[in-house]
């Protein structure tokens, strides 16, 4: 049993970020129905903003995390603008293809100036501590990359729910052209919530840098799409379903391969996808929407 | 209508090309090479890519080699000094690009290809160096199967290596865990790849030989970041010694890791552990207790390896690690086994370097064997608190 | 019942034979380095790719990313049979095979995954090849992931030749006859196709299958002439490039797949050396192209649609 406690335990830490990054999937497809391949590379950029304030600039964790998500927010936002924007009234598959192109001309941009290889963030970045408690060991890393998800997932809850921006997000997602017509600058809309997706991403890279210590260009493809697989199970589109069905996706993983299914753990993240599409495509937390003719 | 008829054209006009390809149909002969007054060496290595360190490793001491060797006039051929030219190529560690790069290689007239560093390639390169009967050599490609054709048995002509084999590592490993009284292992064995396989296997066979117990086989993939799960896992069971047949982005983390949730004992490896990434990313205070299998080591004292050490600091301000030295003597290999040919010509350098014996490097002595394999010694090496305290040499016969 | 011996046909044949021979005289004269012949195989092969690719996509607006998977069952197929039969009709015989097993996967995916909208599609066909590629690495008849060496070179210009003109053939006459007319009525608009009482899912399938077993024969090729195969091949890069053929050339163009097939291989071949701005280059053309031309090269226009009026086909009346 305490295994299985110290599973979920480290699950969590890994799920956490998943669902920092699910966030930003889900935020962006809910709003203007675009699968942004290139969001996990947006994760992958703030690690290395980290990796170099950290080492070059020698800052500290929290200077170090803000700025990652500062630079990352620009990066979305101007991402958007070039890429996505032009492309709004075509069609899907030509957007997606377009992400694709996004997520690629990152990945190796960053490979062209930091090279292919793994980099480590400083030994000293965040001392590492473990509390044992009951037969059970949790780190301060993890602590620390949990509690930060929760606070931001009701920052960004906040948000959506109260503010009138928030409420220009909700209503641009629902009916772009009714919100237009509302007179709600549907542009200044989309732009922040790519701002708002790809700040978390860069949180959760800065996170990640910290927790593994090793980051590479490449970092950002798979948990990338365990991220969007984690959205669309929790219910595409719905933050709380972000959240949920990172966390899931997270402990499922763990536990699949604590209990020795170690050599598809990957395999069984897509097969829960292919699942959830098959029984309840809305995801856990969704409504069935029925095609309209 | 129907594709019927429109497939009989198709047929006809597919007689008509198959008569001309029987017609234009040619061996291809290999074109005369050799014989300038340089030496044309090609170098094929993974110098970008998931290999990427070995690769780089390995130029810089085939690279620092060269120097050495045309500062002190070249290599004699046959009574006349040549200098060596080196085109060195990056085949990425993919199995498409590197068929282009060596095709180039060969085209451009070398009479010697030094690489690739990883099995997979280098068995891809042997294949081809059927066809192209130019020697082709690796220094690191430990895979037991690599100088071997299809059948398993018959050895490739034109395709040779200068170190050990996984099958004696995996051996030796198991020997050295014996001997420091360690009887109950955990294998914690990467998946996705042959080089890990292969080690397990062999590692799992010789240890039960021996009358050690395997407690436990848990597996990773290659990319993986989070071990904690598996280690939790092991964590309570009784066991004397981790095995972690694996290359140093992984290895390192999950040395890291374990100490990290509080597993203290020792950690055991192959030759995929030696990088200066293992410190980097594991650090120093985790890398205590562990021991892994080498080619080479600077903590050996001897002369070849105190020379070979300062020039290399010299020349790339770093120490060399042991796939640095196994460039280094790949390089020498070729110089000597080009001295005992006394010519350049492809097919006469294959004969010397499979007939080769007792070429003493800084990885160690060695003869050719009948498999295109060497006969050579391994090291044992285990480090305190990041740095290497101390070497030996394991002797797998007793 | 019409005669196939009609101009425009016999016209086509003696096209294809001279491109072919110019090319395989070169060849065998030994007019053209190593380097290119590679270059020209993989150039071949990738086209047998986004023919395939471009049936599924282009005609019938089913957006896949899973065409690696399909490619990768058809290249070990081939080499497993290859190890026990090492000649020509071993290649045939591992072709069929692979054929067959793709076939049956595809059917797998298919139904499922065709149900899906656009961009879900993409994701879950993505899942399924990686599925496809995680199961290939854990089996020992596939060598894990080692993957399998010494595969004979059986793979010559001639052969691949051969099958990119069956491939055209093929998908041409299909996409010309009822079943092609469906794929496009559903690329069009699925419900007003449905409506019109097509049986989508059934035309869908069926372009799905057969564009996999076009695939599965491009990595019998493949196979035949690399020497080796590791899982890692076939991942989703692997589907990218040759998504990025198609889209090049125009999804819903055939003659679009070949040219992009061609062009794009002539610069990987001259940006060998700058392997990482190669990507950055490409990566930045496919926003490029997609941001300011979507159709690519041809749109959907074939390259016959460019000769002048009187050497068209005349359209026929049903």
């Amino acid at each position: 049993m305490t295994i299985f406690l110290q599973q979920l335990i480290n699950g969590l830490s890994v799920g956490s970020i998943f669902a920092l990054i699910a966030l930003g999937y889900t935020m962006v497809y809910g709003i203007i129905k675009l699968i942004n391949f290139a969001h996990g590379d947006i994760y992958m950029l703030g690690a290395y903003v980290g990796f170099f304030a950290s080492t070059s600039l020698g800052l500290g964790f929290f200077p170090t995390m803000l700025l990652a998500m500062v630079i990352c927010m620009v990066a979305g936002v101007l991402i958007e603008k070039i890429a996505y924007k032009p492309l709004r009234h075509a069609s899907r598959i030509t957007s997606l293809i377009t992400a694709i192109g996004v997520s690629l001309f990152l990945e190796y941009a960053m490979m062209y100036f930091m090279g292919p290889n793994i980099r480590t963030y400083p030994a000293d970045f965040f001392p590492r501590e473990v509390y044992t408690f009951a037969g059970l060991q949790i780190s301060n890393h993890q602590i620390l990359i949990f509690v930060t998800s929760i606070l931001l997932m009701i920052a960004l809850q906040l948000i959506v729910k109260k503010t009138k921006i928030g409420k220009a997000m909700r209503a641009v997602s629902t009916d772009p052209d009714a919100a237009a017509l509302m007179g709600i600058n549907v542009n200044n809309t989309i732009s922040f919530t790519f701002a708002l997706g790809s700040a978390l991403a860069g949180a959760a890279g800065v996170m990640i840098g910290m927790y593994y210590n090793s980051i590479d260009p490449l970092m950002g493809m798979i948990p990338g799409l365990k991220a969007f697989i984690a959205a669309v199970f929790g219910g595409i589109g719905i933050i709380p379903g972000a959240m949920l069905g990172g966390e899931a996706i997270g402990i499922l993983e763990t536990l699949a391969s604590g209990y020795g299914f170690s050599m598809i753990k990957d395999a069984v993240v897509y097969l829960i996808l292919i699942v959830i599409l098959i029984i309840k495509p809305s995801g856990l937390l969704g409504k069935n929407v029925k095609e309209k003719v | 209508m129907g594709k019927g008829f429109k497939k009989l054209m198709a047929m006809a006009a597919v007689s008509a090309m198959t008569l001309t390809t029987l017609a234009g149909c040619g061996s291809e002969d290999a074109g005369s090479v050799g014989g300038g007054d340089t030496l044309k060496w090609g170098v094929n290595y993974e110098q970008s890519g998931t290999a990427a360190t070995y690769g780089t490793s390995h130029v810089e001491g085939i690279k620092l080699a060269v120097k050495e060797i045309n500062a002190a006039g070249g290599v004699d051929v046959g009574g006349t000094k040549k200098k060596i030219e080196l085109e060195i190529k990056d085949n990425k560690t993919d199995d498409t690009e590197m068929p282009q790069v060596y095709n180039t290689l060969v085209e451009d007239g070398n009479t010697v290809i030094l690489g690739p560093a990883i099995s997979s390639l280098t068995k891809q390169a042997f294949s081809m160096a059927e066809e192209s009967k130019i020697p082709t050599i690796s220094a690191s490609a430990t895979d037991d199967m690599a100088t071997f054709k299809a059948d398993g048995k018959t050895v490739q002509s034109y395709g040779y290596k200068i170190c050990y084999s996984d099958s004696f590592q995996g051996n030796a490993v198991a020997k050295a865990a014996m001997d420091k009284g360690f009887k109950k292992v955990i294998v914690y064995a990467d998946n996705s790849s042959d080089y890990a396989k292969g080690l397990t296997k062999v590692f799992t066979t010789k240890f039960k030989e021996l009358g050690g117990t395997i407690v436990g086989t848990e597996n990773y993939q290659k990319g993986d970041k989070d071990f904690t799960s598996i280690l939790t896992k092991i964590k309570n069971k009784d066991f004397d010694a981790i095995f972690v047949p694996g290359y140093y982005e992984e290895a390192s983390q999950i040395i890291k890791q374990a100490r990290e949730n509080g597993i203290d004992k020792p950690i055991l490896g192959p030759d995929g552990f030696d990088s200066p990434k293992l410190k980097e990313v594991a650090g120093a205070k985790a890398l205590n207790n562990v021991y892994f299998t080498t080619h080479f080591s600077l903590k050996e004292n001897n002369d070849k390896i105190s020379n070979f050490l300062k020039a290399y600091k010299d020349e790339y301000g770093k120490e060399p690690d042991t796939f640095a030295a196994l460039g280094y003597d790949l390089a020498y290999f070729v110089k000597a086994a080009t001295e005992k040919a006394g010519t350049d010509d492809p097919e006469k350098v294959n004969t010397a370097i499979a007939e080769y014996k007792d070429f003493t490097g800084v990885t160690g002595t060695f003869s050719m064997d009948k498999d295109h394999t060497p006969i050579k010694s391994i090291k044992l090496v285990s480090l305190k608190d990041g740095e290497q305290a101390s070497v030996e040499n394991v002797d797998v016969t007793k | 019942m019409k005669s196939q011996f009609t101009k425009r046909n016999l016209i086509w044949t003696i096209v294809v034979c001279v491109i072919f021979s110019i090319f395989q005289i070169a060849i065998s004269g030994r007019m053209i380095p190593n380097t290119y012949q590679v270059a020209i195989i993989t150039i071949g092969i990738n086209i047998i790719l986004a023919l395939g690719l471009n049936l599924i996509i282009g005609f019938t607006g089913q957006f896949s990313l899973g065409h690696a998977g399909f490619m990768s069952i058809g290249a070990y197929s081939a080499a497993i049979v290859l190890a026990k039969m090492p000649n020509l009709t071993g290649l045939f015989v591992g072709m069929l095979v692979g054929m067959a097993i793709t076939a049956v996967v595809a059917l797998i995916v298919a139904i499922p995954t065709l149900r899906l909208r656009g961009d879900y599609l993409a994701i879950a066909t993505l899942g399924f090849s990686e599925v496809i590629r995680i199961a290939i690495q854990n089996m020992e008849i596939t060598g894990g992931a080692a993957g399998l060496s010494n595969i004979p070179k059986l793979t010559t210009f001639p052969l691949v030749f051969v099958f990119i003109v069956i491939s055209v053939i093929v998908i041409h006459n299909f996409i010309r006859s009822s079943h092609g007319r469906a794929c496009i009525s559903v690329r069009e608009d699925e419900i007003a196709s449905e409506s019109m009482g097509i049986n989508t899912t059934k035309y869908k399938t069926l372009a799905f299958v057969i564009g996999a077993m076009l695939a599965s024969i491009a990595g019998a090729l493949y196979a035949a002439y690399f020497y080796v195969l590791k899982p890692t091949t076939f991942g989703f890069m692997k589907s990218i490039d040759i998504l990025v053929i198609v889209v090049f050339g125009g999804m819903g163009s055939l003659s679009g797949s070949i040219l992009a097939a061609i062009v794009l291989g002539i610069i990987n071949l001259t940006l060998q050396s700058y392997s990482e701005i190669r990507m950055i280059l490409y990566a930045l053309a496919i926003i490029v192209i997609m941001v300011y031309r979507p159709q690519g090269l041809f749109g959907s226009k074939e390259v016959t649609d460019f000769l002048p009026k009187k050497w068209q086909k005349k359209k026929e009346v049903d």
